[in-house]
């Protein structure tokens, strides 16, 4: 049954597509936007692919078991935090482990982002690899603060399924600012526009992807994809919960309120440029963070 | 190969090479990516790692310093890769023919798969060469 789960509904197969189609979806929004057609609803399929056929070059001076590890890491990691955060949402069963567990899994995704782009030799990569450990730092604090808001509103419960079926935690003044931090954190999270900095495309030129190609590639962009589905649906479920019954009506349920958390990350990427690393240090540390505190402390006090 | 060739004419990363150029193709590349045309719609996406690359875009006569380069370029690309010659300068040498820092034609340095002539090639133009580079690869 566990590799029923891993590999096909919510792990591997199921999280992939809705993933990519949730990334084509900020593709195709962002197109619209800058008024061009932006590309068909297989585009990220057809990506990865084609990069599962290409050559995958492994550059001469890396650290060659890193370099092949890392990429390999990460998409486990994203596909298992995928399994940890799906199964109470989707099949209301619960696994040996709770919220912990999940914050833990985010952070080995973010680390092997890091271990792959400081193996593979290269300047550029090196400069991402820095910066992605910046936005660890910058962001893990406060998006843990933003978890402990439904933690306590839901009575100081650390098992995800209970935190889903209580009260929303939107219903509350603490749950507002958190989860309007927490949209910010998510938006570092998935690395894209204003905290793209570790990627960086015109600055950089793909910063911690520089040297990736061929299969090694695809598995950044699977893992990336994995991320457009499981990061917005944590947020997603732990603030605006799910029906208590498993039933057609819970899956709907958490399909708007996706889309709804999708809409605005994508709003918030179209309408910023891109950040300044001590910019984005400044912005979590000292306004978002006492911002999450006073969430934290709000919701202690029942508001 | 036929449907992984299909797919890979769906999603053609384009890597731009600048061999000494007058700057000109250049900018008539970009305006590719802008609303007006909007390459995106194809699958086509302009990368900034060679790694990442399916298809190399050179403009200019490829000239003695950087012709080296562009060879050590191409051999970077992770096959299969496809070479576009962009403008009149990597198929001729245009206004650049007898310059003495010239070593191309692009043929001579690299395997070049297509050319698209002009000084520069309009957008339309370039537009109608990927098209008949996707059509090559069905």
């Amino acid at each position: 049954m566990i590799v029923i789960y891993t590999l096909v509904f919510p792990g591997a197969l199921f999280a992939l597509t809705v993933g990519m189609l949730g990334w084509w979806l900020e593709r195709k929004v962002s197109a619209l936007v800058q008024h061009r057609v932006g590309p068909p609803w297989y585009q990220n399929f057809a990506d990865v692919f084609k990069l599962m056929g290409k050559e995958s070059i492994v550059p001469e001076k890396s650290t060659v078991f890193l370099y092949i590890a890392s990429p390999v890491a990460a998409v486990t990691a994203a596909i298992s935090l995928a399994v940890l955060v799906g199964m109470p949402v989707f099949l209301n069963t619960n696994f040996a482990g709770d919220i912990i567990l999940i914050i833990y899994t985010m952070a080995l995704g973010s680390a092997a982002i890091f271990l792959g782009a400081a193996a593979s030799s290269n300047v550029y990569a090196g400069i991402g690899a820095g910066r992605e450990l910046k936005m660890l730092l910058a962001d893990e604090l406060v998006f843990v603060m933003v978890l402990l808001v439904p933690i306590i509103r839901s009575g100081f419960g650390l098992n995800l399924k209970e935190i889903i079926i209580a009260t929303p935690a939107l219903f509350s003044v603490s749950g507002v600012i958190a989860y309007v931090v927490g949209l910010l954190a998510i938006q570092a999270k998935l690395a894209i526009q204003p905290f793209d900095i570790a990627e960086a495309e015109t600055e950089l030129a793909g910063g911690v992807e520089i040297e990736y190609s061929g299969v090694l590639l695809g598995l950044w962009k699977m893992t990336k994809a994995v991320h457009f589905f499981v990061f917005p649906m944590l947020l997603t479920v732990l603030f605006f919960g799910v029906p208590s019954s498993l039933s057609l009506v819970r899956y709907l349920w958490f399909l708007l309120f996706y889309v709804v958390t999708l809409a605005i990350l994508i709003v918030i990427k179209n309408v910023n440029p891109r950040a300044t690393i001590q910019g984005v240090l400044g912005f979590f540390w000292k306004r978002l963070s006492l911002l999450a505190f006073a969430a934290v402390v709000l919701a202690i006090l029942g508001v | 190969m036929g449907a992984y060739n299909r797919i890979l004419g769906k999603s053609l990363w384009v890597f731009h090479v600048s061999a000494s150029p007058c700057n000109n193709c250049d900018i008539e590349i970009l305006d590719l990516l802008t609303p007006r045309y909007d390459l995106e719609r194809f699958g086509i996406k302009l990368v900034g790692s060679i790694r990442h690359a399916d298809v190399l875009l050179v403009t200019g006569i490829g000239s003695c310093k950087i012709s080296e380069r562009v060879q050590r370029i191409y051999e970077q690309a992770p096959k299969p890769v496809f070479v576009v010659a962009i403008g009149t300068c990597p198929a001729a040498g245009a206004t650049f023919k007898n310059a003495y820092t010239n070593c191309g034609p692009l043929e001579k340095i690299i395997p070049v798969d297509m050319y698209i002539p002009g000084c520069p090639p309009k957008p339309e133009t370039m537009i109608a060469g990927v098209a008949e580079l996707l059509g090559r690869l069905k």
